[in-house]
């Protein structure tokens, strides 16, 4: 391929995205900087720090390998349901997705010792000694998301399982569970290591559920140690030395899927599903308890909408933390899309021109999805405070949001965005089509739905975080899932309930937007 | 003898219909235009759909409920035939042991098989590396192992070159008639079946034209035939 010179608009384009490694350059630098000159520890304390990092493993790897385990089982009971495939897969998608928060306060609501299941089996006489504010509760909250997200690889998987292959072991009389020990092994697990690095990523990044769900001091993790450092002990040296450790654990465990571009992206191509089979009794009890599984976080919603509380809704207080949300949302969803979408014309141009860098490009960005948020957090409260605290609350979360939601909207939409990018790159040259004119006519056309569902799923994501804003708060910056937790720290169970409700409700809401906006044109 | 006897089967909104026999040791081509219903009759034959009245029979067994792998049949598809991340062995003697062991006995018989078909090559290695004429060599292999005596052929060759088109239709010629075998081959290739056989099932809108096997020259006279031959 001839090298191509490129027009005044793609150095525009560009920009976004060079303006990105400049800031991770200084930000990493200046906690570098910091790290070295740091003459002594006051405070340190060698035994608290190793239990920190040894808990904080206990808990991933528990939550992990449960996850992993529970999730595939999960993925062939669906699988094997025969239901609408798109359906489950949403639904699935949906459970990962919806904010910590309502799953930890959901499961509190079901679990704790004055919850559901505890005053259904007082009724039967059942002793119930089950604790939620425990590891086990932890660990039952963390391994819901990542259940979730390893039930829909597999499943995923399954459905995409070529009707051929079924065709070909079935006339040769091989059963199917058997075969996925033999014949499709490979086949059902490739890309799994990739999955499974990053649930245990996300275990060890369990921030927001450790904050809701701790009991007690020696349930510390990484993060929340951070956390303490920052707010209790103000000892930033403390904060700074554990998110470098955190850092480069996860970077360690992740070395080998942050080089193996890709690898943990699977397109999804719904079909009818070759196994008829027939009903099974069985098998429709555990389907429909695996429904069940997942909806009990639900039923904090009827019990949010009985305690009713117009004056809160109406409150300043409560409005002011939703706008705030709003706000910080949409902040991140645009910084995101500009990052993406100039990051992803650098990515191709390097491919069009056969160049190796397309790979560092790629690098850059998804490493970013492996550095915790409160890792995040500290190096860049560490900068504004370099900074006489010039950058706003407000602006700061939504830099974290979307420094974190860049590489997942970077990774969802390379596909789509370099799909036939040979061919189009000679149409371009031929055509003498400017950059520009590339992006807004050709490219964005051909991603909008994509992107139009990455970006609800994003906004819901960033609406639901409550990692970054702990730190960042005031009296004048609160977000909805920092108000939620605040209500229910000061003892008010009911208003706490009522507001995630609503805001639940919103959420549902914002998800629905995306269906009727791709339905309603593809009709047109 | 195949019989398929009155079999109906719902294809969406339209009804298929089939009812024709055949005598054992034949090879007949089923042509038809593309949706016509060449594949639906052979999923029937083969066990994969169930027919909504009717009944199929393979040398005087009723086998229209039967599982496919209960079925004295073997069947092969235009692709994903194989497990390209398992090997050429793993593929081949999946045929006739589901467990895939390695033991001296299946290496041997592989190795025969292999032969048999003409391939020469490391059976160690993956059906990923082998080119599309090799990989349909291998399922040849696998088909003729399971020693079935019918052999569906569902448009097997179509996304091959016609030079090794025209050979792997030769070899499965001679394969048919070695091992006595009734083969059934659909395609839309007709020019090309017509080098292996002369005798056709003409499918069209679900239904076999006249119900019975026709030569060539017989088709030839038929209308609809002649139209889809345009």
């Amino acid at each position: 391929m001839n090298k191509f010179k490129l027009d005044k608009g793609a150095y525009i384009i560009r920009l976004p995205y060079f303006f990105y490694l400049l800031f991770i350059f200084i930000l990493f630098s200046t906690t570098l900087y910091f790290l070295v000159n740091i003459d002594s520890f006051q405070n340190f304390k060698i035994s608290f720090y190793m239990k920190t990092i040894k808990f904080t493993f206990i808990q991933a790897f528990l939550a992990c390998s449960i996850s992993s385990i529970i999730g595939f089982f999960f993925s062939l009971v669906l699988y094997y349901s025969n239901r609408d495939q798109r359906i489950i897969s949403s639904f699935l998608n949906f459970c990962f997705i919806l904010p910590v928060i309502f799953i930890s306060f959901g499961s509190i609501y079901f679990y704790s010792s004055k919850g559901i299941l505890s005053t259904l089996l007082g009724w039967l006489s059942i002793e119930y000694d089950m604790k939620i504010f425990s590891l086990t509760g932890i660990i039952y909250v963390t391994s819901y998301f990542n259940i979730a997200f390893n039930a829909n690889f597999f499943y995923r998987k399954l459905i995409n399982i070529p009707n051929n292959y079924l065709r070909v072991l079935q006339s040769n009389g091989v059963p199917f569970i058997k075969s996925l020990r033999l014949q499709l092994k490979n086949y059902i697990f490739s890309g799994y290591s990739s999955v499974i690095i990053l649930t245990l990523v996300f275990c060890i990044g369990n921030f927001t559920i450790v904050y809701l769900l701790s009991g007690s001091p020696k349930l510390t993790t990484i993060e929340l140690a951070i956390y303490q450092s920052i707010i209790f002990e103000a000892d930033l040296k403390m904060a700074i030395l554990l998110g470098f450790t955190q850092l480069i654990i996860i970077l360690l465990i992740s070395f080998s899927i942050i080089t193996k571009s890709k690898s943990f992206y699977t397109f999804t191509s719904y079909k009818n599903s070759f196994l008829n089979l027939k009903k099974n009794i069985f098998l429709e009890l555990i389907f429909w308890l695996i429904i069940a599984y997942f909806s009990i976080p639900f039923l904090v919603l009827i019990k949010g909408l009985i305690s009713f509380n117009l004056e809160l809704l109406i409150s300043i207080s409560f409005l002011k933390s939703l706008l705030n949300s709003l706000l910080v949302s949409f902040l991140s969803i645009i910084i995101s899309i500009l990052f993406t979408l100039s990051s992803l014309f650098v990515y191709r141009y390097f491919l069009e021109q056969n160049l190796f860098f397309h790979k560092l490009i790629f690098l850059s960005i998804s490493i970013l999805l492996f550095i915790p948020s409160l890792s995040l957090s500290a190096m860049i409260f560490y900068l504004n405070f370099q900074i006489n605290f010039m950058i706003d609350s407000l602006w700061i979360v939504s830099i974290i949001n979307s420094l974190f939601i860049t590489p997942i909207m970077f990774i969802f939409l390379s596909g789509k965005f370099t799909e036939n990018y040979k061919i189009e790159f000679i149409n371009i040259v031929l055509f003498k089509v400017s950059s520009v004119n590339r992006l807004i006519k050709i490219d964005l056309p051909k991603i909008k739905y994509e992107l139009i569902l990455i970006t609800a799923t994003l906004f819901v994501l960033s609406l639901g975080d409550l990692t970054s804003v702990t730190i960042f708060n005031d009296s004048s910056f609160k977000t909805v899932p920092l108000y939620i937790s605040q209500l229910y720290s000061s003892y008010r169970y009911d208003d706490a309930f009522f507001i995630l409700s609503i805001f639940i409700l919103l959420i549902f809401q914002i998800m629905y937007i995306p269906t009727k906006l791709i339905k309603k044109n593809v009709k047109s | 003898m195949l019989k398929v006897n009155k079999i109906k089967y719902n294809y969406g909104k339209s009804l298929f219909s089939f009812d024709f026999k055949l005598t054992n040791s034949q090879i007949i081509g089923v042509v038809g235009k593309s949706g016509s219903g060449k594949s639906t009759l052979f999923n029937l034959i083969a066990g994969f759909l169930i027919p909504k009245s009717g009944t199929i029979y393979f040398d005087n067994r009723n086998i229209t409920t039967l599982k496919p792998y209960d079925r004295d049949m073997t069947i092969m598809f235009q692709d994903h035939n194989n497990f390209n991340h398992l090997s050429i062995f793993e593929n081949i003697i999946l045929g006739v042991d589901s467990n895939m062991n390695k033991t001296s006995n299946n290496i041997k018989i592989v190795e025969d098989i292999v032969k048999k078909v003409s391939l020469k090559i490391d059976i160690n290695k993956k059906v990923s590396d082998l080119s599309g004429g090799e990989q349909q060599r291998v399922t040849i292999a696998r088909c003729l192992l399971r020693k079935k005596p019918l052999l569906l052929l569902d448009e097997p060759f179509n996304t091959l070159d016609p030079g090794l088109r025209k050979i792997l239709y030769e070899d499965i010629k001679k394969i048919s008639i070695n091992n006595k075998l009734t083969t059934l081959i659909s395609s839309h290739l007709i020019d090309e079946i017509r080098n292996v056989t002369d005798n056709f099932l003409f499918v069209d809108k679900g239904k076999i034209i006249e119900n019975k096997i026709l030569s060539y020259r017989q088709l030839l006279k038929n209308k609809l035939f002649t139209e889809y031959l345009k």
